[in-house]
């Protein structure tokens, strides 16, 4: 299963594997998880939403 | 009382129970009657009185020494003057010897010994039968004949010769493991030695865009940080974590990839920017799992780094890294993020 974690440090990691889910992990979906893959999305407060500061393409 | 105009004949008789005549007291020719008892005396030649008649006949004499019975009861001898009766059986329970006695008793309590016809009748030259049986094994070394009673572990159909069961072991004709292919469907199979697909055909992939489960090959592990969440890396070159996954036991490959990107103020230059695969958190990863690029980079670019897919053979579970370092000057500070991959392959 894919799900987004907030570390200790305050980092969000995006995850995939299909072990138990761990607690304070918010299960994604595919379209979740490919959104916050391209940092065009953000995790806040649990939720999904635009990330403010758009990502510069390389 | 004898009816009108009617001589009454009356035997010698007593009512007395077990009372019976004696010798001296009948002539030959004559009879004698215990009307309790309801038997019939009479003299023979030798002088000894015998019975002729009984109320009820005992066995003694070819009777039964029954006097009444029940629907389904079977008389049979066990001991005394009169027989025993066994009330009709359960329906389809069978008769069969106590060793003393008749018995009813159930099917599924009977040892079929070889059953030799039972198997060449019921199960090989039926062709007919669509009806499901279901055999019981009733210990390891006794059963009994098909059944029409349900079963969720031995099934037969006669007309498809379908045998159906939860599990196989051993040697097989037939389906499974003989030396003619066929096909068969299985829950779960355990070889001991090797299992050799087609060389062709080899083993069919999943078409249902699903995911392998934890354990077996196949299984996928990721863990991504996004240029969102950047890690910071020192400018020193110093080994920084970026993230981590967790791998069971077994056999992958793992591969990553790593963004190195100025975050702000001024990166004067850039000596070299790394990256690598560890079961050490910020440290560099064995040969095979580390690549490096050497400078200089234009300072406001984000460059990328495939990290190499290098094999891990875990015996327990145990924790990978994704590792960056960027060695640069200036007043710049500079962020790593990335996505580490692991893939079961045994």
């Amino acid at each position: 299963m894919k799900y987004a974690i907030v570390r200790q440090d305050g980092i969000t990691e995006i995850r995939e594997d299909n072990y138990p889910l761990q607690e304070g992990a918010i299960q994604l979906t595919d379209a979740q998880h490919d959104q916050l893959i391209s940092g065009q999305y953000i995790l806040q407060n649990g939720q999904i939403v635009v990330n403010p500061n758009q990502p510069k393409l390389p | 009382m004898a009816q009108t105009n009617y001589t009454p004949i009356i035997l010698y008789n007593s009512g007395t129970t077990t009372n019976a005549p004696s010798a001296s007291n009948l002539a030959s020719g004559e009879l004698a009657i215990n009307y309790t008892d309801g038997k019939l005396f009479y003299k023979d030649n030798s002088s000894a009185i015998q019975v002729i008649g009984w109320k009820t006949t005992p066995t003694t004499a070819g009777g039964t020494g029954l006097t009444s019975y029940t629907a389904g009861d079977l008389p049979y001898y066990s001991s005394g003057s009169a027989l025993s009766k066994l009330a009709i059986g359960t329906t389809n329970y069978v008769l069969t010897s106590s060793g003393t006695a008749p018995q009813y008793v159930a099917q599924s309590t009977l040892s079929v010994g070889t059953a030799t016809n039972a198997t060449n009748t019921a199960i090989t030259d039926n062709t007919s039968s669509s009806a499901t049986w279901y055999p019981t094994i009733v210990s390891a070394t006794t059963g009994n004949l098909p059944q029409t009673t349900s079963s969720t572990k031995l099934s037969f159909v006669p007309s498809t010769g379908i045998l159906t069961a939860t599990g196989f072991s051993g040697a097989h004709n037939g389906t499974v493991g003989a030396t003619t292919p066929n096909t068969g469907a299985f829950t779960t199979i355990t070889a001991s030695s090797t299992i050799t697909p087609s060389s062709t055909a080899g083993i069919v992939g999943t078409t249902a865009g699903d995911n392998a489960q934890a354990g077996s090959v196949g299984e996928y592990v990721s863990a991504s940080v996004t240029s969102v969440y950047p890690v910071n890396l020192p400018s020193a070159g110093t080994f920084v974590q970026i993230t981590s996954i967790s791998l069971t036991a077994g056999d992958w490959d793992v591969c990553g990839a790593i963004g190195f990107s100025p975050q702000s103020g001024t990166v004067t230059l850039v000596n070299y920017l790394s990256g690598d695969t560890s079961t050490t958190s910020a440290d560099v990863g064995n040969f095979g799992s580390f690549t490096q690029a050497q400078a200089p980079y234009p300072n406001t670019a984000t460059i990328f780094l495939a990290i190499p897919t290098y094999r891990y053979n875990f015996t327990s579970t145990t924790t990978v890294y994704l590792n960056a370092r960027a060695s640069f000057t200036g007043t710049a500070t500079y962020g790593g993020y990335g996505v580490i991959r692991a893939r079961r392959v045994r």
